[in-house]
C-alpha cells in the first residue's frame, strides 16, 4: 500500500521509479490501465481522470505538471484521446515497453466486452426492438447529447479566444451539420488557414519590429 | 468490405480523429453509412449506444464493433489495430517535436485551426447524436418549409433529459454514470 508520508514528493516517485526494472513498470501500466478502462465509462477525459488518479494521486510516478503536458500532446495528435494519453504516459514512465503495454492495457478491455455485447445483440435483435429497450436507448443517447454538449462548452474557453476561432469552429460546425461535408476535409482546411493565418500573423509582427 | 479495406479504413480514421472519439461519429456516418454503405442506420444508431454505455475509450468500443460486424473476432481486432497504429507512432514523435518546436510558426498556426475545428465538429457530433434521440430524423436544415412540422416531433423527454445532464454536469460533481442510469431508465418509460 501507498506510504503515509508527503515529504520529497518528486524524489520519492524518482526514488521509487529508480528501483523498479523497466519491466515491471511495463507491467504494472499494463494491469493499471486494464482496470482503468473495463471500469471507466465514457471514454477519453473520464479515462484521462482516472490515469491521474492512478499515477499521480495513488503512486506518484507523475507530477501535476507531467499530466498537463500530457494532455497538450495527447489533444495534438490524432487519434482516440484515452489510447493517446496511455502511449505518452507509458513512455514517459517505461520507454517504448510502457508504451506498448499502456496501450495494450487501454485496448484489451474493450475488445472483449464489445466482442461479447456484439456477439449477444445480433442474437436478440427481437429484444433490443421492444418498445421499452428503444427508449431506453433514446434516453441514454439524450443523456449523450448533454455530454457531449458539456464537453464542448468546457473546451470552449480554452479555443475561442480570436475571432478567427469563431470563425473556423462556425464554418466547420455548418460545413458538417447543413451540407455534410466530409470532416477530414473540414479538418484538413482548418489545419491549412490556420498556418496560412499564423504566417501572416508572423509576417506582420516581424514587418512592424523591421519599422 | 474486405479485410485490408478495413485496416485501412481504421487507419485512416486513427490519423484524422482530432480532437478525441467524438469525431469518430461523424466521420463513421459519412464514410461508413452514406459512402460505402457497409452499416445500416440502425445498425450504427445501435453502435453509438453500446460504444457508449461500455466501459473503455468509446473509439476502440466503435472500431471493435464496426469490425466484428465486418468480419468477426478477427476484423474486430483488426479494425482496433487499424485504429491505434498512427497514435502509436504519432505520440512518441509529437512528444519529441512538439517539445523542441512548440513556438515555430507552422505548430502554432496548426494549433490556432485544429483547435476550433475540432471544437466545431464536436458541436456537430452534439447534432448527430440529437437527431438519433430528440429529434425524428435528419434536420432538414434547407427545407424551410418542413421545420414546424419537424419541431412538432420534437421528443419532448429526451430534450428535458439532454438538458437536465447538461445543467448537471455543468454545476455539480455528480459521475455520469448515475446520469446515464437514470436516462435510461426515464427512457424506457417515457420515449417512444
Amino acid at each position: 500500500m501507498d506510504t503515509p508520508g508527503t515529504t520529497g514528493r518528486d524524489d520519492q516517485s524518482a526514488a521509487e521509479l529508480r528501483g523498479l526494472s523497466r519491466w515491471r513498470v511495463a507491467w504494472v501500466l499494463f494491469w493499471s490501465y486494464i482496470r482503468i478502462t473495463s471500469l471507466v465509462l465514457g471514454g477519453g477525459y473520464a479515462i484521462i481522470a482516472a490515469a491521474q488518479e492512478e499515477f499521480v494521486r495513488r503512486r506518484k510516478w507523475l507530477t501535476e505538471d507531467d499530466v498537463l503536458e500530457m494532455i497538450t500532446v495527447t489533444q495534438t495528435v490524432p487519434g482516440i484521446l484515452a489510447c493517446n494519453s496511455a502511449v505518452y504516459v507509458g513512455w514517459k514512465l517505461g520507454g517504448l515497453a510502457g508504451a506498448v503495454a499502456a496501450l495494450a492495457g487501454a485496448v484489451i478491455p474493450s475488445l472483449v466486452i464489445i466482442i461479447l455485447i456484439a456477439a449477444v445483440i445480433s442474437r436478440v435483435q427481437g429484444f433490443i426492438q421492444k418498445p421499452m429497450v428503444r427508449g431506453a436507448f433514446i434516453g441514454l443517447i439524450a443523456c449523450i447529447v448533454g455530454m457531449v454538449l458539456a464537453t464542448a462548452i468546457r473546451m470552449w474557453k480554452k479555443v475561442m479566444k480570436e475571432p478567427f476561432a469563431y470563425i473556423v469552429a462556425g464554418c466547420s460546425l455548418i460545413g458538417l451539420a447543413v451540407f455534410k461535408f466530409k470532416p477530414a476535409w473540414l479538418i484538413l482546411a482548418a489545419i491549412f488557414v490556420g498556418i496560412a493565418a499564423q504566417t501572416a500573423t508572423a509576417v506582420r509582427a516581424r514587418g512592424g519590429r523591421e519599422k | 468490405m474486405n479485410l485490408a479495406a478495413l485496416y485501412l479504413v481504421f487507419f485512416k480514421f486513427g490519423l484524422l480523429c482530432f480532437g478525441g472519439g467524438y469525431i469518430l461519429i461523424p466521420l463513421l456516418q459519412s464514410e461508413l453509412v452514406e459512402g460505402r454503405g457497409v452499416l445500416a442506420a440502425q445498425e450504427f444508431a445501435d453502435l453509438v449506444s453500446v460504444a457508449q454505455v461500455t466501459p473503455g475509450p468509446i473509439g476502440i468500443n466503435t472500431a471493435t464493433y464496426v469490425g466484428f460486424t465486418q468480419h468477426g473476432v478477427f476484423g474486430a481486432v483488426l479494425a482496433t489495430l487499424g485504429i491505434v497504429t498512427p497514435t502509436l507512432v504519432l505520440v512518441l514523435l509529437a512528444a519529441k517535436l512538439l517539445k523542441r518546436y512548440h513556438s515555430s510558426v507552422p505548430i502554432q498556426g496548426f494549433l490556432r485551426g485544429m483547435r476550433p475545428a475540432s471544437l466545431g465538429l464536436i458541436f456537430a457530433a452534439a447534432l448527430i447524436f440529437a437527431e438519433m434521440s430528440v429529434f425524428r430524423g435528419a434536420i432538414p436544415w434547407l427545407k424551410p418549409a418542413e421545420w414546424l412540422a419537424f419541431l412538432r416531433g420534437v421528443r419532448i423527454p429526451a430534450l428535458l433529459i439532454a438538458a437536465g445532464t447538461l445543467a448537471v454536469l455543468l454545476k455539480t460533481k455528480v459521475s455520469f454514470l448515475y446520469l446515464l442510469l437514470i436516462s435510461a431508465a426515464l427512457g424506457a418509460f417515457l420515449c417512444r
